[in-house]
């Protein structure tokens, strides 16, 4: 079963024309063994999901494979599913929860092995003085989203870039909505002041190159 | 409101995330405070920046993930029935050794042995004293052993104690020794003076 996806879609989940079937009915069939009503969920959900992942990613074949991962694991946990609540928070926790579980990885790999290929897989920092680097405002905005601490910057990004409202990053974040606000307004004032700061070293490097052209 | 407390309703603020009450006291606070005012301006534009639409190539996904996603599942449900069948093929032969071994454990529970020094002497005492007597000829002289003696109350029981014959076992504690490692008590307070 193939399914084209399209790029400009809103950011809600991805209801088949002529599906009209809830997702808590879909989640009690697949629960039945029904493959096809699982096959439904992840139709709808898929897109949203691989749009989730590849905010914290940055690479879509990692953000597909996660995604995979995370509707094996959905499957496998239906049985443990509240049918009393919704089921995309449910679903993304499990996503966004392996997403950062592979970050942390990562992130140790690296570390670890700092001259290994993997270092390949770190972005490029826009504000190091590198000519060749004539990087976009999205790529500069992705680096200093990723100098935000994970605790802030798994709220900024489900809440600022994909559109998620506070109580539903509770939910999938499995945290107080309160804590969520907190959070929420740290991580947009860390990401105002590394954003400031950064701007203004880029034009500061900029003044000087035009300065030393001059020259 | 105070500058910290502004500053964080600020933050929300920006992306529509207070009520109204809260949008009101926060007015009140930045109608009196330029500062803030001046934070609400850069905050408004790194948010501006930060929902900038992302470049569309990075989302470029064409092919769902459902049919990798339905191959796994039925390799993992192989895999789950292979190893369900292979249990209940060998299920019944472990319950069955499992039944065995207990019943063997249950039946060969070893029985209590005598261990008072100062009780009536049982069955086991006179089996053991029997076998002594057969195989080591032991005597226990019961003028010597004053009281209970080792292990047997008094000589009118009716093991005669003192029929025994001494002479082949060896010396005095050899004989000790093997008497009490076969009746499993332990030795008495005083020693016996002849045997």
């Amino acid at each position: 079963m193939q399914s084209q996806t399209d790029i400009n879609k809103p950011l809600t989940a991805d209801v088949r024309p002529g599906s009209g079937v809830g997702d808590a009915r879909l989640v009690e069939e697949a629960r039945g063994g029904d493959r096809d009503a699982f096959g439904e969920l992840v139709l709808r959900y898929e897109q949203r999901l691989i749009r989730v992942i590849l905010q914290f990613v940055h690479d879509t074949e990692q953000a597909r494979d996660l995604a995979q991962e995370t509707f094996l694991r959905v499957f496998q946990r239906l049985d443990q599913f509240d049918a009393s609540r919704r089921f995309g928070p449910w679903m993304f926790r499990i996503g966004v929860n392996l997403t950062l579980d592979y970050l942390r990885k990562r992130k140790r790999r690296i570390r670890w092995s700092l001259f290994s290929e993997h270092a390949g897989d770190k972005l490029p920092d826009p504000a190091t003085a590198d000519p060749r680097a004539a990087l976009d405002v999205s790529q500069e905005v992705r680096a200093v989203i990723d100098q935000i601490p994970e605790n802030y910057r798994s709220v900024l990004v489900l809440r600022d870039l994909e559109g998620f409202t506070t109580s539903e990053i509770a939910a999938i974040l499995d945290r107080k909505e309160a804590t969520i606000r907190w959070r929420l307004a740290e991580a947009r004032d860390r990401f105002q002041a590394l954003w400031t700061r950064r701007m203004e070293r880029t034009a500061g490097s900029a003044a000087n190159g035009k300065m030393d052209g001059d020259k | 409101m105070n500058c910290t407390r502004a500053r964080s309703e600020i933050a929300l603020w920006v992306g529509g995330d207070v009520d109204e009450r809260e949008a009101v006291q926060l007015q009140r606070h930045l109608a009196l405070c330029p500062e803030c005012r001046a934070y609400r301006c850069r905050m408004k534009g790194s948010l501006q920046m930060l929902q900038e639409p992302a470049s569309p190539t990075a989302y470029n996904l064409h092919d769902s993930v459902w049919p990798n996603v339905e191959s796994r599942l039925s390799v993992q449900s192989r895999v789950e029935a292979d190893r369900v069948e292979r249990l209940n093929r060998w299920l019944p032969a472990a319950a069955i050794a499992a039944a065995c071994l207990a019943v063997i454990a249950i039946t060969s529970e070893p029985q209590p042995r005598n261990q008072r020094l100062d009780g009536e002497p049982l069955p086991s005492d006179l089996v053991i004293l029997q076998s002594l007597q057969s195989v080591d000829s032991i005597s226990v002289d019961e003028r010597q052993a004053p009281g209970n003696g080792v292990g047997l109350r008094g000589g009118g029981s009716s093991i005669k104690l003192n029929t025994i014959q001494a002479g082949t076992m060896g010396d005095e504690d050899r004989r000790l020794t093997l008497f009490y490692s076969l009746t499993g008590r332990s030795a008495p307070d005083r020693r016996f003076g002849q045997y």
